[in-house]
Protein backbone atom coordinates (compact mmCIF):
# COMPACT_ATOMS: atom_id res chain seq x y z
CA UNK A 1 0.00 0.00 0.00
CA UNK A 2 1.23 3.25 -0.77
CA UNK A 3 1.98 5.62 2.32
CA UNK A 4 1.37 9.19 0.50
CA UNK A 5 2.81 11.27 3.46
CA UNK A 6 5.80 9.57 3.01
CA UNK A 7 5.60 10.05 -1.25
CA UNK A 8 5.00 13.89 -0.37
CA UNK A 9 8.34 13.62 1.56
CA UNK A 10 10.35 11.74 -0.86
CA UNK A 11 8.74 14.60 -3.39
CA UNK A 12 9.39 17.60 -1.08
CA UNK A 13 13.29 16.83 -0.81
CA UNK A 14 13.68 15.57 -4.44
CA UNK A 15 12.79 19.21 -5.11
CA UNK A 16 14.58 20.93 -2.50
CA UNK A 17 17.44 19.29 -3.44
CA UNK A 18 17.03 20.31 -7.19
CA UNK A 19 16.80 23.60 -6.31
CA UNK A 20 19.90 23.28 -4.72
CA UNK A 21 18.61 24.67 -1.09
CA UNK A 22 19.34 21.73 0.74
CA UNK A 23 22.98 21.51 2.06
CA UNK A 24 24.18 17.76 1.60
CA UNK A 25 27.28 16.90 2.99
CA UNK A 26 29.43 13.24 2.63
CA UNK A 27 30.14 10.81 5.44
CA UNK A 28 32.89 8.24 6.05
CA UNK A 29 30.74 6.12 3.89
CA UNK A 30 31.37 7.31 0.39
CA UNK A 31 27.64 5.71 -0.27
CA UNK A 32 26.09 7.70 2.44
CA UNK A 33 25.30 11.58 2.13
CA UNK A 34 23.52 13.59 4.69
CA UNK A 35 21.69 17.19 5.80
CA UNK A 36 20.57 18.72 8.52
CA UNK A 37 17.40 20.58 8.42
CA UNK A 38 15.87 23.19 10.40
CA UNK A 39 17.83 22.20 13.32
CA UNK A 40 15.70 18.83 14.34
CA UNK A 41 15.84 16.18 11.49
CA UNK A 42 18.33 14.78 9.23
CA UNK A 43 18.46 13.49 6.10
CA UNK A 44 20.31 10.73 4.69
CA UNK A 45 20.49 9.77 1.12
CA UNK A 46 22.60 6.17 0.75
CA UNK A 47 23.62 3.64 -1.99
CA UNK A 48 23.89 0.12 -0.93
CA UNK A 49 22.98 -3.73 -2.16
CA UNK A 50 19.64 -4.52 -2.91
CA UNK A 51 18.62 -7.24 -0.46
CA UNK A 52 15.73 -8.40 -2.95
CA UNK A 53 18.13 -9.20 -5.72
CA UNK A 54 18.97 -12.31 -4.42
CA UNK A 55 16.05 -13.22 -2.91
CA UNK A 56 13.75 -12.59 -6.01
CA UNK A 57 16.42 -11.99 -9.09
CA UNK A 58 14.25 -10.41 -11.75
CA UNK A 59 15.12 -8.15 -13.47
CA UNK A 60 15.91 -6.12 -10.19
CA UNK A 61 19.10 -3.40 -9.95
CA UNK A 62 22.05 -5.12 -8.10
CA UNK A 63 22.17 -1.67 -5.77
CA UNK A 64 19.32 0.19 -4.02
CA UNK A 65 18.71 3.99 -2.81
CA UNK A 66 17.78 4.69 1.03
CA UNK A 67 16.36 8.09 1.58
CA UNK A 68 15.91 8.27 5.37
CA UNK A 69 14.46 10.94 7.83
CA UNK A 70 15.85 10.79 11.40
CA UNK A 71 14.90 13.36 14.78
CA UNK A 72 16.75 14.98 16.86
CA UNK A 73 17.53 11.75 19.10
CA UNK A 74 19.08 9.79 16.17
CA UNK A 75 15.55 7.88 15.56
CA UNK A 76 14.75 6.69 12.50
CA UNK A 77 11.41 7.99 11.67
CA UNK A 78 10.93 6.97 8.22
CA UNK A 79 12.58 5.14 5.09
CA UNK A 80 11.73 5.18 1.47
CA UNK A 81 13.24 3.59 -0.91
CA UNK A 82 13.23 2.45 -4.81
CA UNK A 83 11.24 -0.60 -3.71
CA UNK A 84 8.57 1.36 -2.41
CA UNK A 85 5.11 2.33 -4.11
CA UNK A 86 5.00 5.97 -5.70
CA UNK A 87 8.86 5.72 -5.49
CA UNK A 88 10.22 5.78 -9.00
CA UNK A 89 13.17 3.92 -8.66
CA UNK A 90 14.60 6.77 -11.74
CA UNK A 91 13.85 9.73 -9.16
CA UNK A 92 15.05 8.54 -5.95
CA UNK A 93 18.51 7.84 -8.02
CA UNK A 94 18.44 11.30 -9.38
CA UNK A 95 18.19 12.37 -5.63
CA UNK A 96 21.21 10.05 -5.14
CA UNK A 97 23.61 11.47 -7.79
CA UNK A 98 22.42 15.09 -7.08
CA UNK A 99 23.33 15.09 -3.18
CA UNK A 100 26.39 13.40 -4.09
CA UNK A 101 27.23 16.01 -6.58
CA UNK A 102 26.41 18.79 -4.03
CA UNK A 103 27.67 17.46 -1.56
CA UNK A 104 31.29 16.83 -3.23
CA UNK A 105 31.23 19.88 -4.90
CA UNK A 106 30.99 17.83 -8.32
CA UNK A 107 30.06 21.17 -10.44
CA UNK A 108 32.13 23.70 -8.95
CA UNK A 109 35.33 21.00 -9.79
CA UNK A 110 34.67 20.50 -12.96
CA UNK A 111 33.94 24.51 -14.06
CA UNK A 112 37.40 25.00 -12.20
CA UNK A 113 39.13 21.76 -14.14
CA UNK A 114 37.37 23.49 -17.64
CA UNK A 115 39.37 26.84 -16.53
CA UNK A 116 42.51 25.43 -16.14
CA UNK A 117 41.89 23.52 -19.35
CA UNK A 118 40.80 26.99 -21.44
CA UNK A 119 44.50 28.31 -19.94
CA UNK A 120 46.20 25.03 -21.86
CA UNK B 1 6.11 75.23 56.52
CA UNK B 2 5.91 73.30 60.01
CA UNK B 3 2.54 74.42 60.01
CA UNK B 4 1.79 72.67 56.69
CA UNK B 5 4.02 69.56 57.52
CA UNK B 6 1.39 69.23 60.70
CA UNK B 7 -1.71 69.39 58.77
CA UNK B 8 -0.75 67.40 56.16
CA UNK B 9 1.68 64.70 57.47
CA UNK B 10 -0.16 61.56 56.58
CA UNK B 11 -0.35 63.30 52.85
CA UNK B 12 3.57 63.76 52.92
CA UNK B 13 4.35 60.29 54.47
CA UNK B 14 2.48 58.54 51.49
CA UNK B 15 4.03 60.74 48.95
CA UNK B 16 7.22 59.92 50.27
CA UNK B 17 6.38 56.05 50.77
CA UNK B 18 5.53 56.09 46.81
CA UNK B 19 8.99 57.66 46.00
CA UNK B 20 10.77 55.26 48.16
CA UNK B 21 8.66 51.69 46.35
CA UNK B 22 9.52 53.30 42.81
CA UNK B 23 13.17 53.58 43.78
CA UNK B 24 12.96 49.55 45.59
CA UNK B 25 11.19 48.85 42.37
CA UNK B 26 13.84 50.44 39.89
CA UNK B 27 16.68 49.08 41.88
CA UNK B 28 15.17 45.35 42.31
CA UNK B 29 14.77 45.50 38.70
CA UNK B 30 18.46 46.72 37.45
CA UNK B 31 19.50 43.91 40.53
CA UNK B 32 17.23 40.77 38.71
CA UNK B 33 18.89 41.89 34.92
CA UNK B 34 22.69 42.11 36.44
CA UNK B 35 21.27 38.54 38.26
CA UNK B 36 20.08 37.10 34.97
CA UNK B 37 23.15 38.69 32.64
CA UNK B 38 25.58 36.92 35.58
CA UNK B 39 23.82 33.47 35.07
CA UNK B 40 23.66 33.75 31.46
CA UNK B 41 26.79 34.44 30.90
CA UNK B 42 28.11 31.85 33.31
CA UNK B 43 25.91 29.31 31.25
CA UNK B 44 27.98 30.63 28.34
CA UNK B 45 30.96 30.12 29.12
CA UNK B 46 30.38 26.65 30.56
CA UNK B 47 29.07 25.82 27.40
CA UNK B 48 32.18 27.37 25.94
CA UNK B 49 34.38 25.25 27.79
CA UNK B 50 32.48 21.94 27.04
CA UNK B 51 32.94 22.84 23.48
CA UNK B 52 36.53 23.40 23.98
CA UNK B 53 36.35 19.40 25.70
CA UNK B 54 34.61 18.31 22.20
CA UNK B 55 36.79 19.91 19.98
CA UNK B 56 39.83 18.24 22.05
CA UNK B 57 38.13 15.02 21.46
CA UNK B 58 37.81 15.67 18.29
CA UNK B 59 41.37 16.29 17.70
CA UNK B 60 42.07 13.13 19.11
CA UNK B 61 39.86 11.22 16.38
CA UNK B 62 42.41 12.90 13.60
CA UNK B 63 45.30 12.26 15.52
CA UNK B 64 44.22 8.28 16.03
CA UNK B 65 42.94 7.89 12.83
CA UNK B 66 46.34 9.40 10.91
CA UNK B 67 48.66 7.20 13.30
CA UNK B 68 46.47 4.38 11.81
CA UNK B 69 45.31 4.00 15.61
CA UNK B 70 41.16 2.22 14.59
CA UNK B 71 40.86 1.01 18.27
CA UNK B 72 41.66 4.44 20.23
CA UNK B 73 39.74 6.32 16.98
CA UNK B 74 36.63 4.18 17.41
CA UNK B 75 36.84 4.26 21.52
CA UNK B 76 36.76 8.13 20.79
CA UNK B 77 34.45 8.61 18.48
CA UNK B 78 31.98 6.78 20.81
CA UNK B 79 32.91 9.31 23.25
CA UNK B 80 32.21 12.11 20.62
CA UNK B 81 29.18 10.64 19.65
CA UNK B 82 27.72 10.92 23.34
CA UNK B 83 28.94 13.95 24.18
CA UNK B 84 26.98 15.56 21.13
CA UNK B 85 23.84 14.18 21.94
CA UNK B 86 24.43 15.64 25.54
CA UNK B 87 24.75 18.82 24.58
CA UNK B 88 21.92 18.50 21.60
CA UNK B 89 19.60 18.21 25.06
CA UNK B 90 21.69 20.34 27.85
CA UNK B 91 21.91 23.79 25.14
CA UNK B 92 18.78 22.54 23.42
CA UNK B 93 17.23 26.52 24.05
CA UNK B 94 20.94 28.18 23.57
CA UNK B 95 22.28 26.85 20.48
CA UNK B 96 21.49 28.59 17.13
CA UNK B 97 19.91 26.49 13.96
CA UNK B 98 22.97 26.61 12.55
CA UNK B 99 24.56 25.28 15.46
CA UNK B 100 22.13 22.43 16.02
CA UNK B 101 22.40 21.59 12.06
CA UNK B 102 26.44 21.42 12.72
CA UNK B 103 26.08 19.04 15.54
CA UNK B 104 23.37 16.69 13.91
CA UNK B 105 25.56 16.60 11.12
CA UNK B 106 28.45 15.74 13.22
CA UNK B 107 26.77 12.78 14.97
CA UNK B 108 25.59 11.59 12.09
CA UNK B 109 29.31 11.82 10.21
CA UNK B 110 30.65 10.53 13.70
CA UNK B 111 28.20 7.04 13.36
CA UNK B 112 29.56 6.66 10.30
CA UNK B 113 33.06 6.95 11.30
CA UNK B 114 31.83 4.41 13.85
CA UNK B 115 30.50 2.62 11.46
CA UNK B 116 33.11 2.19 9.24
CA UNK B 117 36.08 1.33 12.30
CA UNK B 118 33.11 -1.60 13.46
CA UNK B 119 32.90 -3.04 10.33
CA UNK B 120 36.84 -3.14 9.39
CA UNK B 121 40.44 -3.31 10.62
CA UNK B 122 42.16 -0.43 9.99
CA UNK B 123 44.45 -1.99 7.98
CA UNK B 124 41.88 -3.68 5.51
CA UNK B 125 40.52 -0.54 4.71
CA UNK B 126 41.14 0.52 0.70
CA UNK B 127 43.59 3.34 0.21
CA UNK B 128 39.98 5.23 -1.01
CA UNK B 129 38.32 4.59 2.41
CA UNK B 130 41.06 5.27 4.27
CA UNK B 131 41.13 9.15 2.60
CA UNK B 132 37.04 9.15 2.94
CA UNK B 133 37.68 8.53 7.00
CA UNK B 134 40.31 10.95 7.53
CA UNK B 135 38.13 13.46 5.55
CA UNK B 136 35.23 13.04 7.28
CA UNK B 137 37.19 13.30 11.06
CA UNK B 138 38.63 16.22 10.15
CA UNK B 139 34.86 18.16 8.89
CA UNK B 140 34.04 16.64 12.70
CA UNK B 141 37.11 18.50 14.17
CA UNK B 142 36.46 21.55 12.11
CA UNK B 143 32.89 21.94 13.04
CA UNK B 144 33.46 21.44 16.58
CA UNK B 145 36.12 24.08 16.53
CA UNK B 146 34.01 26.21 14.55
CA UNK B 147 31.34 25.75 17.51
CA UNK B 148 33.83 26.40 20.09
CA UNK B 149 34.61 29.73 18.60
CA UNK B 150 30.68 30.66 18.50
CA UNK B 151 30.35 29.92 21.69
CA UNK B 152 33.39 31.79 23.47
CA UNK B 153 32.33 34.96 21.10
CA UNK B 154 28.84 34.33 22.70
CA UNK B 155 30.21 34.25 25.86
CA UNK B 156 32.52 37.39 25.73
CA UNK B 157 29.49 39.32 24.23
CA UNK B 158 27.87 38.61 27.01
CA UNK B 159 30.75 39.22 29.69
CA UNK B 160 30.94 43.11 28.03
Amino acid sequence: MQDDKAVKFFEEVLSKTRAGKIRWEPTADESDYIAAIGGHFTLSISEGQNPYQTTYPINLPPTMCTLALKDQDGRVLTKVTDMDEGIPERDIRELYETARRQALHVDEKIDTILGELSKL
Amino acid sequence: MIDFLVRNWGNVASVAGLFFSILAFVFSKRASVAAREARDAALLRSLSEEMNGANRTAGEIVTYVGMERGDMALLRTSELMNQTSYFMARWDNRLSEGSKNNLLSVRERLHSIHEVLTKNRFADLSPRAKAQLVQACQRVSATFSEEYGRAVKASESEAR
